[in-house]
């Protein structure tokens, strides 16, 4: 089902009747000329492409984002404060809030850095926090936190500048709010946890798919980009190692590599994107990482049942917004239900991110759902189950029209001094009508977001 | 404009984006003086040029000619020299301006789509003016930026490298130098001038290389070690 036009959207309709609408392939040409791309691996190779663009932005009210802003800081703030428990004192497994084995057995918790806590006992520096909002109930509901390295931003913060050079009108005549601060506040964030030295932005190279975002943080930072190979740690500091031989300190990371490839001295020993002794500086207070180690435990889908607990536990709060429905299959009573609903749940295994590992129950065919029902049977804290949401189309200009197509919202927040959360995000829609999986990295698209006051 | 400190890995990638540029001008320029030859002066004119690049090529007319030297299966073509320069602007790209940068990669994408496409003067010219304009961008004295002399550095080398290679005038090298060593101790504070002293031109172009390892030092060193063989 398609949203409902508010008038901030069709005051966009409006302004675009009268606009040049020929200048609409000059955002392909702007993307592929820029190479702005999020790239794909597939069947072994690596495929450079433009993010595909949908230029009818997601429009939301002001007022409607102001109640999206302070649910989704008051979740970061949990989830935040949730992080320095369980790597501290675990008072809320102590108190029975979320079960002491659903943290052990998470795949991201790292016990081996409990103890540790972080430049300025922040954890979460920038998440990614993903929202649909459900046709039935037109509320926005919360799938997934994203607290490791949420990529993304940099695509609605390019556009948005090809947006406000090929169309002025539409920002003359509309009050958008301004998201070009982000570089401001990712910077604010990395000075405020820098422990003296640089800020670098740490990445996998130019075959990671988002390659292009990495060198746009660091370009709107003014933070040096560097590979595994460029950042050296000496006596449990770290340094970079600059081009006229000189050793300089670096005090902040924003890495993006996940934990198992960070350091292969702690981690997985093969990597050869990560910087050995890394953790070592990290656990002597020598150096920030952002985002922190170990906080995939916050991510997995398991954990994330228990957000809305977490926020009346640290916050005193009751959640502004809410989760999908969902179901934990280890529990009994659970397992019961979502074995005998399968068909009509998504089912999610809860160390998969991008769109990998969700299946549809009512898309299997007999031997695929008893293959998925064994393995919830085997591994019941694998997986995890939600009710279908059925979340709302967006329109978008495709097939020589508009068509709807399923969209999400990735809300970008940053920690820093304070949390804030960008004036817009990242709507990514599917290709295909009636696929759910918007995900980058399942070839979706992506519009720009436009928070509007009338 | 990104000034913080730059890594080994990425000075060594805007040294050569600054090279492979420069390269892909300087060819484009010596192919086109060529061509002229290779119509109906001296149809061996272009094979000679291919040699002194370290190149053997075969053609059949002027347009042929043209076409092996944007497209022809060797290391030299212009069509693998935008690449390299590219990748190096991909690279780097947090550092360098968009337009220098939206320009190299629209080359880039045109001699992609371009490979069943007839070769002619024209489309060179058209080539060689943005190569320019990348060039101008980046040699902007307005912008003091390490990144930029980086590039310029690379640039500086390439042309006493290309002048050595295609003209053997290594006095019009040593009347230069200086603006090697100029670029170099701005770059390197530890970098001490340098004074050519050999005729032999095989030894200068080696003496250059050291030069470069003074200003950019060598380890960490792994993803260029191919490039800086080409």
């Amino acid at each position: 089902m398609i949203e409902p036009i508010s008038p901030e959207l069709q005051k966009f309709y409006d302004i675009f009747e009268s606009v040049d609408q020929t200048k609409v392939s000059d955002f392909k040409d702007f993307l592929e000329s820029n190479a702005v791309n999020f790239n794909l691996f597939k069947e072994g190779n690596f495929i450079e492409r433009s993010f595909p663009f949908d230029m009818i932005p997601r429009i939301i009210p002001k007022a409607e984002f102001d109640h999206l802003e302070a649910g989704i800081i008051q979740r970061v703030k949990a989830l935040n404060a949730f992080l320095n428990d369980i790597y501290t004192d675990q008072k809320i497994m102590n108190d029975g809030i979320v079960p002491r084995e659903y943290v052990d057995s998470a795949k991201g918790f790292l016990p081996e850095f409990m103890g540790i806590i972080p430049p300025q006992a922040v954890r979460t520096h920038i998440s990614g926090i993903d929202l649909v909002k459900d046709a039935v109930s037109g509320n926005w509901i919360i799938l997934e936190d994203n607290l490791r390295v949420p990529s993304g931003v940099s695509y609605p913060l390019t556009i948005r500048r090809a947006f406000r050079h090929t169309y002025p009108e539409f920002f003359e005549s509309m009050k958008i709010s301004k998201i070009k601060h982000y570089g401001d506040q990712l910077k604010a964030a990395m000075d405020y946890v820098n422990t003296g030295g640089l800020n670098v932005v740490l990445t996998p190279g130019r075959y990671n798919s988002a390659y292009y975002e990495h060198s746009y943080l660091a370009k709107i930072t003014g933070a040096t980009l560097a590979l595994g190979e460029d950042l050296v740690v000496e006596n449990d500091e770290v340094f970079l190692l600059a081009y006229n031989g000189e050793h300089l300190r670096v005090g902040a990371i924003y890495r993006r590599l996940d934990d198992d490839f960070l350091d292969p001295e702690a981690f997985e020993p093969d990597s050869l994107i990560g910087v050995r002794g890394l953790t070592r500086a990290y656990r002597a207070g020598n150096v920030a990482i952002m985002n922190s180690i170990g906080n995939g435990v916050a991510d997995d889908k398991g954990i994330y049942y228990f957000v809305p607990e977490m926020i009346k536990y640290y916050l005193n709060e009751e959640p502004i917004l809410s989760n999908a429905p969902t179901y934990l299959p280890y529990y009994e009573k659970d397992r019961e239900y979502v074995l005998a609903n399968i068909d009509k749940l998504v089912i999610k295994d809860v160390a998969e991110a991008g769109g990998y590992g969700v299946l549809f129950g009512n898309r299997l065919n007999p031997q695929e759902r008893q293959e998925i029902i064994d393995l919830i049977l085997a591994d019941p804290r694998r997986f995890i189950a939600q009710e279908v949401i059925e979340f709302y189309d967006l329109p978008c200009m495709m097939e020589g029209g508009i068509v709807p197509r399923k969209a999400d919202l990735r809300a970008y927040v940053i920690h820093g001094d304070t949390i804030s959360v960008s004036m817009g995000g990242l709507t990514r829609y599917a290709m295909e009508e009636g696929n759910y999986l918007v995900n980058s990295s399942q070839g979706g698209g992506f519009k720009d977001t436009w928070v509007v006051e009338l | 404009m990104n000034s913080a400190p730059i890594s080994i890995n990425t000075a060594q990638h805007l040294y050569w984006f600054g090279r492979y540029v420069q390269r892909a001008q300087t060819l484009l320029v010596e192919m086109l003086e060529s061509y002229d030859y290779v119509l109906d002066r001296e149809f061996e004119h272009g094979k000679k040029l291919f040699a002194k690049l370290g190149i053997e090529a075969e053609y059949n007319s002027g347009l042929d000619f043209l076409r092996v030297g944007v497209y022809g299966s060797h290391y030299g073509s212009v069509d693998s020299i935008i690449k390299m320069a590219r990748e190096n602007a991909i690279e780097t790209r947090h550092l360098l301006d968009e337009r220098g940068f939206a320009t190299l990669n629209k080359i880039y994408n045109h001699l992609c789509e371009g490979h069943d496409r007839a070769i002619s003067p024209a489309y060179l010219e058209e080539i060689i003016d943005n190569c320019s304009l990348i060039l101008g961008i980046f040699s902007s004295e307005l912008d003091r930026t390490r990144a930029y002399q980086l590039i310029r550095f690379g640039q500086q080398i390439e042309r006493f490298d290309l002048i050595l290679r295609l003209y053997g005038e290594l006095d019009m090298v040593v009347a230069d130098i200086d603006v090697i060593n100029s670029i170099a101790r701005q770059l390197n504070r530890q970098y001490r001038p340098i004074n050519v002293t050999t005729s032999d031109i095989p030894k200068f172009l080696l003496f250059l290389n050291g030069v470069v390892d003074k200003v950019i030092h060598k380890e960490p060193f792994g993803s260029l070690q191919s490039q800086s063989q080409a």
